[in-house]
């Protein structure tokens, strides 16, 4: 019924700002734990989005229309991909392709870019152009690995491969042997470095590095526009995490449980949490607190070189398998 | 629309936009009315005017990481274009070659 995807269009994104900025939270609890701090409490980040919404938007004298819509832009991207994943383990409330979100997911980092282009700070315009290399670093490992699970469907005769819902049958992983698992495996840790990339996290930060180019591409951002790139933030965190329980994790657990009706829907929810939480930590808060940034003429070498690379490597593993099997 | 392999709804895509747009922008508006927004400052660095940025950064820079990073690339790429006719009908050639191999003996 279209009025129940117009109610889900209004209400899922709000759900996901909330359940971003609580990963968000657990995520700076964590890295403190690990480096033996107390850390703020698990809902600062929501305290921080009250106090920028409540501070004065301070706009660059040089800066044009863009400087003030890109925050806009970004988030309402955001929003969009969400309805278009499997969200909190329930159906995608529009249906599309994988291509589509690979190019939707463009626009919050061009948006991000475009925004510190049009502040007319150095800081940003460096930011910016780091941020430029940087997504088209990630962007060629993400889709090799993307495309080769579409191929991988299209053997099993699956009748649409780019479609999510294609990617959430989870026939992509049945039959698979020792050799497949471990191929599955290098997969898996190269998009959780692809995360970490996507989200400028650490060792791919460049394009924020405070130390050198104080905030890079937010550095003229305050008040509410740096509140909606925060919210942002903990979408992008969100959509992500769940792009890659659609690849490698679309199994729910109320099958599993033998349960139905709404509590299928409650365990399957609480599931999807857990391996989004899960995922979180291993694709950001570990590496956070482990590695030290790359330089911006390592970053294509890391993406292209060994990410790519290891990708290859694992795509041939899985193919052996399916021969031999 | 529905293309081969995939598809994607035009008119909820845009739907949607729409109502999420609006969504963002009373996010943007909440906050405490007390506060001015949209003041229009100066750009300093380290206590300092800056002046116009594009005398740093131009827009051929934006890709300079980039550039950098594949340097060795690039700089093979800029000796092939030697702007010699002949040498460009070569690799010409060799392209036609490689992708009639290709076809001929079915490897796509």
């Amino acid at each position: 019924m279209w009025w129940i995807t117009l109610i889900e269009i209004a209400v899922f994104p709000i759900v996901a700002i909330l359940l971003g900025l609580l990963l968000l939270g657990i995520d700076r609890k964590v890295a403190a734990r690990m480096q033996r701090r107390v850390g703020p409490p698990i809902l600062q980040p929501f305290y921080d989005v009250r106090k920028l919404f409540i501070k004065d938007t301070v706009i660059p004298k040089k800066s044009t229309w863009i400087f003030d819509f890109m925050p806009l832009l970004s988030v309402v991207s955001l929003f969009i991909i969400i309805l278009y994943l499997p969200f909190m383990g329930l159906s995608p409330v529009l249906h599309g392709d994988m291509v589509f979100i690979l190019y939707l997911l463009i626009l919050p980092s061009l948006a991000k870019v475009l925004g510190g282009i049009s502040s007319g700070s150095p800081y940003a315009a460096v930011g910016s152009q780091r941020e430029i290399t940087n997504m088209m670093g990630y962007e060629f490992p993400l889709v090799t690995i993307i495309f080769f699970m579409s191929w991988k469907l299209f053997s099993f005769g699956v009748a649409k491969p780019f479609s999510v819902a294609s990617f959430t049958s989870g026939v992509m992983w049945a039959g698979l042997g020792t050799l497949g698992i471990a191929g599955a495996l290098l997969l898996l840790f190269v998009m959780l470095l692809v995360i970490a990339g996507e989200l400028s996290r650490p060792p791919f930060d460049v394009s924020s590095a405070g130390e050198e180019i104080a905030g890079g591409i937010t550095a003229e951002y305050s008040g509410r526009n740096l509140g909606l790139f925060y919210i942002a933030d903990a979408l992008k965190l969100i959509v992500l995490t769940t792009l890659v329980v659609v690849l490698f994790f679309p199994f729910g657990i109320s099958g599993f449980l033998g349960i139905g009706g709404w509590f299928a829907l409650i365990a399957d929810s609480i599931f999807y949490f857990i391996k989004v939480l899960l995922l979180m930590i291993f694709s950001e808060t570990v590496l956070k607190t482990s590695v030290s940034r790359l330089k911006v003429t390592q970053l294509v070498n890391a993406y292209w070189g060994s990410l790519l690379m290891l990708s290859l490597l694992g795509i041939f593993i899985i193919f052996i398998d399916m021969v031999l099997s | 629309m529905e293309t081969y392999a995939g598809f994607w709804h035009v008119e909820w895509f845009l739907t949607a936009f729409i109502i999420l747009f609006f969504i963002t922008w009373l996010i943007k508006s909440l906050g405490d009315k007390k506060y001015k927004s949209g003041i229009q400052e100066d750009i300093f660095l380290s206590g300092h005017q800056e002046k116009e940025y594009s005398d740093y950064i131009g827009s051929e820079n934006l890709y300079w990481g980039f550039k950098e990073s594949l340097r060795r690339y690039y700089s093979l790429m800029k000796k092939m274009h030697n702007g010699i006719i002949s040498e460009y009908i070569f690799w010409f050639y060799i392209s036609i070659l490689i992708v009639l191999t290709f076809i001929t003996f079915g490897v796509i």
